[in-house]
């Protein structure tokens, strides 16, 4: 899916300085975009309005040429729900699920059947090495774990477009790469991935680079 | 096509919701079985009670009229009998006249006992054993054991009575209201005559007034002013009241619980949503609907509600039982679950909706 952004601007409150303006760009399906910037130039926002949790202030964003803030929060709510993968920064678990409900829980949000999104949610929990961590809560795991487990959840579905806000910056390198390596598989299986991260190298290393100024 | 949730992911997510974190849900479903124990050991136990009476009330003796010639001489005439038979609203009507000693013929001298002429048909509260078909005018009924005080041989034989005679053919048990007549001999009667005693079984209590009034304009008596009627009616009336009083009562009782029921769940899943904030927000952020939310919120209110309140009617069933003696009608039991699950899903429904408005990025955000 292609995105693109046009004259795009944000500001959290009336009065207050916004967090970027006039952005205009475009996010290619099958291309992995690095956003980068320095602390507090909006890259975590920009993240939030494409995968339309955030209405912009100015601009518009298109979803293959349709503006998709022009829709109700339902059919936004919907959109999230089918094609979008979001890798927070700090995995976002249900404390109170095992690590495979949790990854199930976005499937059976987009509409899957259990029959379907379990052996799914299964499978990419192994390939991810998370498989031995189905039944734990997301407390009995480390951190890298519960990022993998949280890439797990926004791949279930297989997403057109996966966001990724930091998603290796509390990792180790093993993780951190394990991360990498599959945002980049998913980009080079036609998905649209963008990917907010402070790290330089990788960043390099994108097909796409956005880098946001304050 | 637009993404879905299934039916069955809200089901799954309101029993886990149930159990984790369980403090609002423990506080929920104390709340409710409180309430409904209070229901029923108030309203409960007092519709028990009042339905025990109007049981009792709306039994044969309660549904009965009796007109009486005490002094004998009112002119009380069989006739009245037909025309009562025939207001709307009577099931029976019976009478019999006066005492006559009767004894066997067959043993000059013998035993004596009452024998009376009775009129109308045989209620269905006499119980009659004879090989009879019907009853033809001199047939005569014995009560229990009156035929071997006669000393009548195998029950059956003709007594004797002073201008009278009869020919006993069965025996019949007597039922209440007509025990008094145990120790006689009922005999049918060829033609009219005086009666001393009619009964009237209306068929619902609730008629009894006007069968009442029926009753006293079809007499037919020389001296109407002499018969003495006597029904359960101020009973029934003083039943009534109290029962409109208890219906007062219960609303307000009830009305109150509800009230409580609506605030306390309310703070309840406000709590339980301030609790979840970042799992609603989470929720939010991979593509719930606001309606999902709001949805979700209400089906663990509604499942807490539920099952605290079905706690409360066991619980509440057992102390009406142990309290009036009789347990409470399902209806009730149904009535109240339907109510209280109903007060507390409109409890939920302010928290549910304030649950849907959570802004998922305020929420989640990492400063």
């Amino acid at each position: 899916m292609r995105l693109s952004v046009s004259n795009l601007g944000h500001l959290y409150h009336k009065g207050s300085a916004p967090v970027f303006r006039c952005l205009d760009y475009a996010f290619e399906p099958g291309s992995l975009t690095a956003v980068t910037g320095p602390s507090g130039c909006g890259k975590s926002t920009l993240l939030y309005v494409l995968a339309l949790m955030l209405t912009p202030w100015e601009g518009s964003v298109d979803w293959n040429g349709v503006n998709v803030h022009n829709l109700t929060d339902g059919e936004r709510a919907h959109l999230r729900a089918k094609h979008v993968g979001f890798v927070f920064q700090d995995a976002v678990l249900d404390l109170s699920r095992t690590a495979e409900d949790n990854v199930v829980e976005a499937a059976w949000l987009a509409g899957l059947r259990p029959e379907v999104a379990r052996p799914r949610a299964r499978e990419l929990m192994e390939r991810f090495g998370v498989g031995d961590m189905s039944a734990h809560r997301p407390g009995e795991v480390s951190g890298g774990q519960a990022q993998r487990i949280a890439l797990c959840r926004a791949l279930v579905k297989n997403p057109d477009i996966l966001f990724a806000d930091e998603p290796s910056g509390n990792l180790d390198v093993s993780s951190a790469q394990i991360v990498w390596e599959a945002l980049a598989a998913c980009a080079a299986q036609g998905a649209t991935v963008i990917v907010a991260t402070h790290d330089d190298v990788r960043a390099a290393g994108a097909a796409q680079h956005l880098r946001l100024e304050p | 096509m637009i993404a879905r949730p299934p039916a069955r992911f809200f089901l799954a997510d309101a029993v886990h919701r149930f159990r984790a974190p369980f403090t609002p849900t423990l506080i929920s479903l104390l709340v409710l079985a409180g309430a409904t124990i209070a229901i029923f050991a108030t309203t409960g136990i007092a519709l028990a009670t009042q339905q025990a009476t109007l049981d009792r009330i709306n039994s044969p003796q309660g549904r009965l009229i009796t007109v009486a010639d005490t002094e004998g001489d009112a002119g009380f005439s069989s006739e009245s009998v037909e025309v009562i038979a025939g207001l709307s609203g009577v099931d029976w009507v019976f009478a019999v006249g006066p005492a006559l000693d009767a004894s066997a013929k067959a043993i000059p001298g013998g035993q004596t006992v009452p024998a009376r002429l009775y009129y109308g048909r045989l209620p269905p509260v006499l119980t009659v054993a004879t090989a009879t078909d019907a009853m033809a005018p001199g047939m005569a009924l014995a009560g229990p054991g009156v035929a071997a005080t006669l000393g009548l041989k195998d029950g059956l034989g003709t007594v004797e009575a002073p201008g009278r005679s009869g020919t006993v053919v069965g025996r019949f048990t007597p039922g209440a209201p007509l025990n008094e007549l145990g120790a006689d001999v009922l005999i049918a009667p060829q033609g009219e005559g005086r009666i001393l005693t009619l009964w009237v079984e209306v068929q619902d209590v609730s008629q009894l007034a006007v069968v009442e009034s029926g009753v006293r304009a079809s007499v037919i008596a020389a001296h109407p002013g002499a018969l003495h009627v006597d029904t359960s009616i101020e009973l029934t009336q003083l039943s009534a009241d109290i029962t409109a009083e208890l219906a007062k009562s219960a609303t307000l009782t009830v009305s109150a619980l509800l009230a409580a029921v609506f605030v306390l769940v309310g703070a309840v899943e406000y709590a339980r949503v301030a609790s979840t904030t970042r799992d609603i927000g989470r929720r939010r952020a991979l593509g719930a609907t606001r309606s999902a939310i709001v949805l979700g919120v209400l089906a663990t209110a509604g499942l807490s509600a539920l099952v605290g309140t079905l706690i409360g009617v066991m619980v509440g069933a057992i102390v009406t039982f142990v309290s009036a003696g009789t347990a409470p009608r399902w209806v009730f039991c149904v009535g109240i679950v339907i109510l209280m699950v109903i007060a507390a899903l409109a409890g939920a429904v302010a928290p549910a909706l304030r649950a849907s408005r959570l802004d998922p990025v305020a929420i989640l955000r990492v400063p």
